[in-house]
C-alpha cells in the first residue's frame, strides 16, 4: 500500500508566484462559532434599527409609520442577510465579525485574498449549504412560519472535499483558513537556582540555531505539565550529545541541562551580573572536576529515586530566598548564614564562577 | 508504537480542530464506519427493535396522531435514545480497534480486527456492556415488554440511568481505548501491574475538568446533529416520494434509530481523536518529536529510539501503561 500523508487539517498551497504556504483549514466545527456570532450581529443590527425607527415614529406621532417600520425591517433583513458577508469579506480581507473573533479568514484556493465577486458567490450559496431547513409548520399546523437550518448539505460537502469547502466555497473557488499567528515564542519563568549555575558552564562561544531555540522554548513551556521521569526521557535525546560536547559529567540531569540551555538562550544576558548561587557555588558539572571534592556533589545529577526526590523541586517547595530545602538526592542543602556571611558567600560564588568561565574561555 | 510514524500529525489541537479532524478521518477511513461500526452496531440495533419496536407497532393500529399515542411514542423515543447512548462504546469496538491500529501502526485487516474483538470479548463486554449499564437497561426493558407506560419506569428510571452514565463517561471517557488499545488487565495479580482502573485514573485524572467540558460540548453538538440527521432523512423522503407525514412507522422504526446510530458512529471517531489529543498533552509527544528532530539535525543520530521502552527506571516506575499493556504504548507514557 502506498504511504499516505499523516492526517491533519492543513493543506499546502502554491501561489501563482510559486511560493508554497501551509494553511490550516477551518472545518465546520471551527466555523460554527463564527457563524453563530455573525448571526447574532446580523439580527442585532436589524432589531436595533427597527426599534429605533419605531421609537422615532412614536415620538413624531406619524400616522402610518408602523407600516413604514415593517417595510424597512423587511428590506433591512434582506440586505443584511444577503450582503453582510459579501461586503465584510470583500473589504476586510476575507473576514466577517464572527470570523475575525474566531481567528479565521476566507481566501481563494490559490492562497490569494478573496475578491468581491467570489465573496458574493459564496455568500449567495449559503442558503443551499444550510439546507434542509426545518419548518416548524411541518410538525404542527399552528406553528409560525419559522425555519431552522440543519446545515447537513454543507456538513456533507465539507466532509467530502479535501479543502473542507461547502457548496459556496466550491462554486467561488475559496476556502476558509485559520488566521491565528503565533509569532512570539512562549517565555517560561525560571526560578530554580541550579539553572543559572549550570548555565554559567556552557561554553561562551556556543550558539544555538533558530530551530534549537524553538525546540528549547517548546520544551521549557511544556515541561511543567510532564512528570520528572518523562521530562528526562524526552530531554535525553538532546542532552546526552550535548553533555558529550560540553564535556560535562554523564550523570547531569538531562531535564536540568535543557532548562539551563533555555535560560542561557532566552533569559540570561551576558551583561548581567553573575547570579548569587549560594550553596551551589563551587559545584562544577565538568567531567574533569568530577573527582574533586565538592560541597554539593550530585546536586545537578539524575536522581536515583524520583518518587521520593524529584529532580527539579517545584517552586512551592522552596524557601523564600529561592533556595531548595534539599537537593534532588535528598541531601539537605546548607543554608546561607545571616548577615555578612551570606553576602560573602555570594561574592565568593561570583568570583569562583568568573574564574571558571575564564578557564573555559582559555 | 513510533511517534513519528503515527498517521495523525502529532501536535496540540483545540477542541474544534478535533471535530474537523474527525471528518477528515471519516474520509480517509470510511470503512471504519461503513464496515466496522455497522458490524458492531447491527446486533444491538436489532435487539433494540425487538425490545422497543412493539410500542409504535401497537400504537399504530390505533393511530399515531392522537393524544393517547403521544405518551407511548415519547416513551419509545426516550428509551431508544438512551439505549443507543449506552450501547455506543460497545458497538464501537470494531471501529476503535481498527482505527487504533490504522492510526498508530498500520491499517489492519478485518480478519485481524474480528479475532481481536473475539479474543477480548469478555473484557469489553463486561466493562462496556454490563458495567456501563447497556445490558442492565436492556434486561429491564425485556421485563417491561408489553406493559403500558409508567412515570416511574419510563421517565424516572431512564433519567437516572442517563445522569449516572453521563457522570461516568464524562469522567472516564477513554475506557474503550484503555481496554482495547492499551489492553490493560481488569485485575492485577500484584501491586506493580497497571490495571485498567489505575491507568484510567492516571490518564483521566490530570485533565478531568477539561475532559468533562469536552464531553459536554461533544454531547450538545452531537445532539444537534442527531436532530439534523433525523430531519434530513425525512426531508429526503419528502422530496423524493412526496410523503411528508412524520408520525408513521417508517419514521419511528427506521429513520429515528438510523439517525442515532449514524451520529453514534461519528462519536466513536471523535472519542478516539480526543484520546490521542489527551495523550499528546499529558505525555508531551510533540515535545519529544521536536527534541528528537533537533537531535537529528545537530548530531545526525538519536541517542535513543522512542520505540524502545523507557530506559529510565523512574520513567518505568511512573509509567502506568507499560507493564502489561502489549500494544500501542509509546515510550513516553510516563504520566
Amino acid at each position: 500500500m502506498a504511504p499516505t500523508a499523516a492526517l491533519d487539517t492543513t493543506i499546502a498551497v502554491v501561489t501563482p508566484e510559486n511560493i508554497a504556504f501551509d494553511y490550516q483549514l477551518a472545518g465546520p466545527f471551527r466555523r460554527l462559532p463564527a457563524y453563530l456570532i455573525d448571526l447574532g450581529v446580523r439580527w442585532g443590527v436589524i432589531v436595533i434599527v427597527v426599534v429605533c425607527l419605531a421609537f422615532a415614529g412614536l415620538i413624531a406621532s406619524f400616522s402610518g409609520f408602523g407600516s413604514f417600520v415593517l417595510a424597512t425591517g423587511f428590506i433591512l433583513y434582506f440586505l443584511i442577510s444577503w450582503f453582510y458577508g459579501t461586503v465584510l469579506e470583500t473589504y476586510f480581507n476575507g473576514r466577517t465579525i464572527g470570523k475575525w473573533a474566531c481567528g479565521i479568514r476566507v481566501i481563494d484556493t490559490d492562497g490569494r485574498p478573496i475578491s468581491g465577486k467570489r465573496a458574493m458567490l459564496r455568500n449567495l450559496l449559503r442558503i443551499a449549504d444550510l439546507a434542509p431547513l426545518v419548518a416548524l409548520s411541518s410538525f404542527t399546523t399552528d406553528a409560525a412560519p419559522i425555519f431552522f437550518p440543519t446545515g447537513m448539505i454543507g456538513l456533507l460537502t465539507m466532509t467530502c472535499t479535501r479543502r473542507m469547502q461547502r457548496l459556496g466555497d466550491l462554486a467561488a473557488g475559496t476556502m476558509v483558513i485559520v488566521d491565528e499567528r503565533g509569532w512570539r515564542l512562549p517565555v517560561a519563568k525560571v526560578d530554580d537556582p541550579r539553572v543559572p549555575a549550570l548555565a554559567s558552564f556552557f561554553p561562551g562561544d556556543y550558539r544555538v540555531s533558530r530551530s534549537m531555540a524553538k525546540t528549547l522554548a517548546i520544551y521549557a513551556e511544556r515541561r511543567h505539565y510532564l512528570t520528572p521521569a518523562r521530562r528526562r526521557e524526552i530531554a535525553r535525546h538532546l542532552a546526552i550529545p550535548l553533555i558529550d560536547r560540553f564535556e560535562f559529567r554523564t550523570d547531569i540531569d538531562p531535564d536540568l541541562l535543557m532548562y539551563a540551555l533555555y535560560y542561557r538562550v532566552f533569559l540570561a544576558d551576558s551583561s548581567d551580573e553573575i547570579a548569587d548561587l549560594g550553596p551551589l557555588a563551587g559545584f562544577s558539572p565538568l567531567r574533569r572536576d568530577q573527582n574533586k571534592p565538592q560541597g554539593l556533589a550530585g546536586d545537578l545529577a539524575i536522581p536515583t529515586s524520583p518518587v521520593t526526590h524529584p529532580p527539579v523541586p517545584e517552586p512551592t517547595r522552596r524557601i523564600a530566598g529561592g533556595i531548595p530545602d534539599a537537593d534532588p538526592l535528598g541531601k539537605p542543602i546548607p543554608r546561607p548564614q545571616a548577615g555578612s556571611e551570606q553576602l560573602g558567600s555570594g561574592q565568593e560564588a561570583g568570583t569562583q564562577q568568573a574564574v571558571t568561565r575564564a578557564e573555559k574561555q582559555r | 508504537m513510533q511517534l513519528d510514524q503515527t498517521h495523525v500529525v502529532i501536535r496540540l489541537r483545540k477542541f474544534t480542530e478535533i471535530g474537523d479532524l474527525s471528518l477528515i478521518m471519516m474520509r480517509r477511513y470510511p470503512e471504519a464506519l461503513l464496515m466496522g461500526f455497522v458490524t458492531g452496531a447491527i446486533g444491538w440495533a436489532i435487539t433494540n427493535m425487538i425490545l422497543l419496536g412493539w410500542i409504535p407497532w401497537e400504537e399504530s393500529s390505533y393511530g399515531l396522531d392522537d393524544q393517547a399515542a403521544f405518551g407511548e411514542v415519547s416513551r419509545y423515543l426516550v428509551w431508544m435514545t438512551l439505549l443507543v447512548i449506552l450501547q455506543t462504546p460497545a458497538a464501537g469496538v470494531f471501529t476503535t480497534l481498527y482505527l487504533g491500529q490504522a492510526v498508530f501502526e498500520k491499517r489492519p485487516t478485518w480478519k485481524f480486527v474480528s479475532s481481536e474483538v473475539k479474543r477480548q470479548f469478555r473484557r469489553w463486554f463486561w466493562v462496556l456492556g454490563v458495567k456501563r449499564l447497556a445490558i442492565p437497561a436492556m434486561i429491564l426493558l425485556a421485563f417491561r415488554w408489553g406493559q403500558p407506560a409508567s412515570g416511574f419506569w419510563d421517565l424516572f428510571i431512564p433519567l437516572a440511568i442517563l445522569l449516572w452514565v453521563t457522570a461516568l463517561r464524562a469522567n472516564r471517557p477513554f475506557a474503550p481505548e484503555i481496554l482495547l488499545l492499551e489492553q490493560c488487565p481488569l485485575q492485577g495479580s500484584s501491586e506493580s501491574v497497571i490495571t485498567m482502573a489505575k491507568r484510567s485514573k492516571s490518564l483521566h485524572g490530570p485533565m478531568s475538568g477539561e475532559l468533562t467540558g469536552r464531553f459536554a460540548s461533544v454531547a450538545i453538538i452531537l445532539g444537534g446533529i442527531v436532530v439534523s440527521c433525523f430531519y434530513t432523512l425525512m426531508w429526503f423522503r419528502g422530496i423524493t416520494l412526496g410523503y411528508w407525514n412524520f408520525m408513521n412507522l417508517t419514521v419511528l422504526l427506521v429513520f429515528f434509530p438510523l439517525a442515532l446510530w449514524m451520529v453514534a458512529g461519528a462519536s466513536v471517531i471523535i472519542r478516539l481523536l480526543n484520546y490521542l489529543d489527551t495523550r499528546i498533552r499529558l505525555e508531551g509527544w510533540e515535545v519529544e518529536l521536536s527534541v528528537r528532530a533537533e537531535s537529528l539535525r545537530q548530531f545526525g543520530s538519536e541517542e535513543s529510539d522512542s520505540t524502545s521502552p523507557p530506559k529510565n527506571k523512574a520513567a518505568r516506575a511512573e509509567n502506568p501503561s507499560k507493564p502489561k499493556a502489549k500494544r500501542l504504548q509509546n515510550s513516553g507514557a510516563s504520566q
